[in-house]
């Protein structure tokens, strides 16, 4: 928390002093003003993509932006929004990632209460809250379940072993995320494959997940057919927790995360029956493109849209943004070709993935 | 001088032993209720599983006994400095080799604690000092990774992560000939009883003559040691770094201290109790995690067992004085 404030702080004596608060805002930035985006810590490299998207795409769209980073700490971001409000800075509009979706209804609020425009991105929005904000833009993590539960039942058709009794190793509980993801996952099993755990973590890297896959591996040894880990990173320590207890994955039991997130090698290998590309760099893109097209047409059409995965050329900058602006998720084959041959809007899995 | 004796002295056997046996007694009994209704714990895959849980929680708690020993509470950057440290890790195996990383990561964890407990003696606040430095540490971890996944690729170190010598892992047998070392260094050695007079009485130690800013600087080091040992075997198993690892993870290192029955105040307790601590605390986690206890009543659980051992050991080292 120390460490935010202090940035926190920096920032607003270097904003006092009239200097740009962001080293990659061209001259010319300020023309069309400053996005202000709320994120939690960048220690999470996801959230470092984040912001290097948001960057990229608020330089090349001409505007000046300000990242205001907490510790993950709904409390901390409460007291960022309101010193943020209190300056008085006429902004472009904000980009809102909550660390605590519910906890941070009063400050997504008193955000929309200022007259800017709010687009929330990463934590699908609480329902009966559309007031609060202009649009969202970002991961649907239902979409994200979905997709690995199809990439494990692809998988399942074609393995060696019949899929039953399978588990669920996830987010940390109240992470909405790991809640919509798990939701998503089920929906799209269910009456196909039967799921006798679902065990949460105390974190989204490595060293967490195996703690639990070491724990509930060997426990279940010889009725766990499959696992849905919510992550790439989780996974591949599940991959490494089945080994040691003499289970080769992919062949005894089938593991998917279906967002990549860390080492791809699991993928590559067939350890795992395949991922999907969440991308954090094109989340904060789309975030930051999402709010630039409401400002050029002051409208937003209602319902939902999922932004077309096409390999090649990002979406447009025309027209308005839906209410829903859904990031793409597009599945990715657990071979060496499949992985170097996907691309998503120009750019490579491994440049999306590796980070 | 009698009474600057008596309160300097290192506790009596029984004040020893009592921590100890209760907690090999609860260890005991948790193994039995467990076995009677968990069928899945009783194998010898899941007491590995516990051992290899408790390590590398129990390593950090060790090093971190010995700052609550030497009467300076707790250290709260346990957990960034781990980070740190495994970035610095990934990276200079990069660079140098996995031999030429550890060594390096090592030595800039010496620094490290050298550099807090310098600055514990002239603050005077473990808590405040060690919280300013775990900040400063995850924001060096942030900068010097660049927020991003810094990977190696050394079969040195994948061994060293990975290995099961005679079926146990590297993590578990490193745990317990650390907590051998720790017991040795508190029991026999001149720089245990430098940390165990300082913490019983730190007035009477300075009227002795002793160094309790040498106490300090000793105790932090070692802590730093044990977090830069839990960096090397966390990048060494899954083969890269990030900043954000160990988030969250002191309070199961002061928990594990807590829980093994060392004196808040300083001057009584053993790494030992530290590590049976850590041990009970991954048994009554798997027992739950087995039992599908979701994770708001596992850590209310843990959180109660640490309120009601610190509270019964508080008391029992009230009386013992």
């Amino acid at each position: 928390m120390a460490s935010s404030s202090f940035g926190w702080g920096l920032r607003a004596a270097v904003a006092a002093l009239g200097l740009a608060t962001s080293g990659l805002a061209p001259a010319s930035a300020a023309d069309k003003g400053t996005i202000v985006v709320f994120v939690p810590s960048s220690t999470n490299p996801y959230i470092g993509q984040f912001q290097k998207g948001a960057r990229d795409k608020a330089a090349g769209l001409g505007y000046t932006i300000k990242v205001i980073e907490n510790n993950f700490n709904q409390a901390e971001q409460d007291s960022q929004v309101q010193q943020q409000l209190a300056s008085g800075e006429a902004v472009a509009g904000y980009v809102w990632w909550p660390f605590e979706n519910a906890a941070g209804l009063g400050s997504l609020r008193a955000l929309s209460q200022s007259g800017a425009p709010v687009i929330v991105s990463n934590q699908y929005p609480i329902k009966g809250t559309e007031a609060y904000w202009t649009a969202y833009a970002g991961a649907n993590d239902f979409l994200s379940g979905k997709t690995a539960a199809e990439l494990l039942l692809d998988a399942c058709a074609k393995a060696p072993i019949k899929c039953g009794k399978g588990a669920i190793i996830r987010f940390p509980a109240g992470v909405s995320a790991g809640d919509d993801r798990v939701t998503g996952f089920q929906d799209a099993v269910k009456g196909k494959l039967e799921t006798i755990a679902v065990v949460p973590t105390a974190g989204f890297l490595e060293d967490e997940g195996y703690k639990v896959a070491a724990q509930i591996i060997p426990a279940n040894k010889g009725v766990l057919t499959w696992l849905y880990t919510e992550n790439d990173s989780i996974a591949g320590a599940a991959t490494q927790a089945a080994r040691e207890n003499g289970l080769t994955p992919g062949k005894d039991i089938l593991i998917v995360g279906g967002t990549c997130h860390g080492d791809s090698s699991h993928v590559v290998n067939g350890e795992l029956v395949g991922t999907a590309i969440q991308s954090g760099y094109f989340e904060g893109w789309l975030a930051v493109q999402t709010l630039a097209k409401f400002v050029n047409t002051g409208k937003v059409e209602d319902g939902e849209v999922y932004v077309e995965a096409g390999p090649d050329a990002p979406p447009s900058d025309e027209g308005a943004p839906h209410k829903y602006n859904f990031l793409p998720n597009p599945p990715v084959g657990n071979s060496q070709q499949a992985y170097d041959q996907t691309k998503l809007w120009g750019r490579t899995a491994k440049e999306l993935c590796n980070f | 001088m009698l009474a600057l004796t008596q309160s300097t002295s290192p506790p009596g056997r029984s004040a020893r032993i009592v921590p100890l046996a209760l907690i090999a007694a609860a260890i005991v009994l948790l193994v039995l209720a467990a076995r009677w209704t968990t069928p899945a714990f009783a194998t010898v895959d899941n007491a590995f599983v516990i051992v290899r849980a408790a390590s590398i929680t129990g390593i950090v708690a060790i090093g971190m006994s010995f700052v609550t020993i030497s009467g300076n509470l707790f250290a709260l950057s346990a957990s960034q400095l781990a980070a740190l440290l495994a970035v610095i890790f990934a990276l200079a195996t990069q660079a140098l080799g996995f031999a030429g990383g550890a060594a390096a990561t090592l030595a800039i964890a010496a620094a490290a604690g050298i550099a807090q407990g310098l600055a514990i003696t002239v603050i005077g606040n473990p808590i405040v000092t060690t919280l300013a430095f775990g900040a400063v540490f995850r924001g060096l971890a942030s900068l010097v990774s660049g927020n991003g996944i810094v990977r190696i690729d050394s079969a040195a170190a994948s061994w060293f992560g990975t290995a099961r010598p005679l079926g146990i892992p590297t993590q578990s047998w490193a745990f317990a000939a650390i907590a051998l070392c720790g017991w040795f260094l508190i029991r026999r050695a001149r720089i245990g009883r430098l940390l165990v007079l300082s913490g019983a009485n730190r007035a009477a130690a300075i009227a002795s003559g002793l160094s309790v800013g040498a106490a300090t600087v000793a105790a932090m080091t070692l802590l730093c040691l044990g977090s830069a040992i839990v960096a090397i075997f966390t990048v060494a198993q899954f083969a890269q770094a990030k900043a954000d690892l160990f988030t969250g993870t002191d309070f199961d290192y002061i928990a594990a201290v807590l829980v093994g029955g060392i004196a808040l105040r300083g001057g009584q307790g053993s790494p030992l109790q530290a590590a049976f601590g850590a041990v009970l605390i991954a048994l009554l986690q798997n027992f739950m995690l087995l039992n599908g206890l979701s994770a708001g009543v596992r850590m209310t659980i843990v959180g109660g067992l640490v309120v009601v051992a610190t509270c019964a050991f508080h008391l029992l080292q009230g009386r013992a004085r």
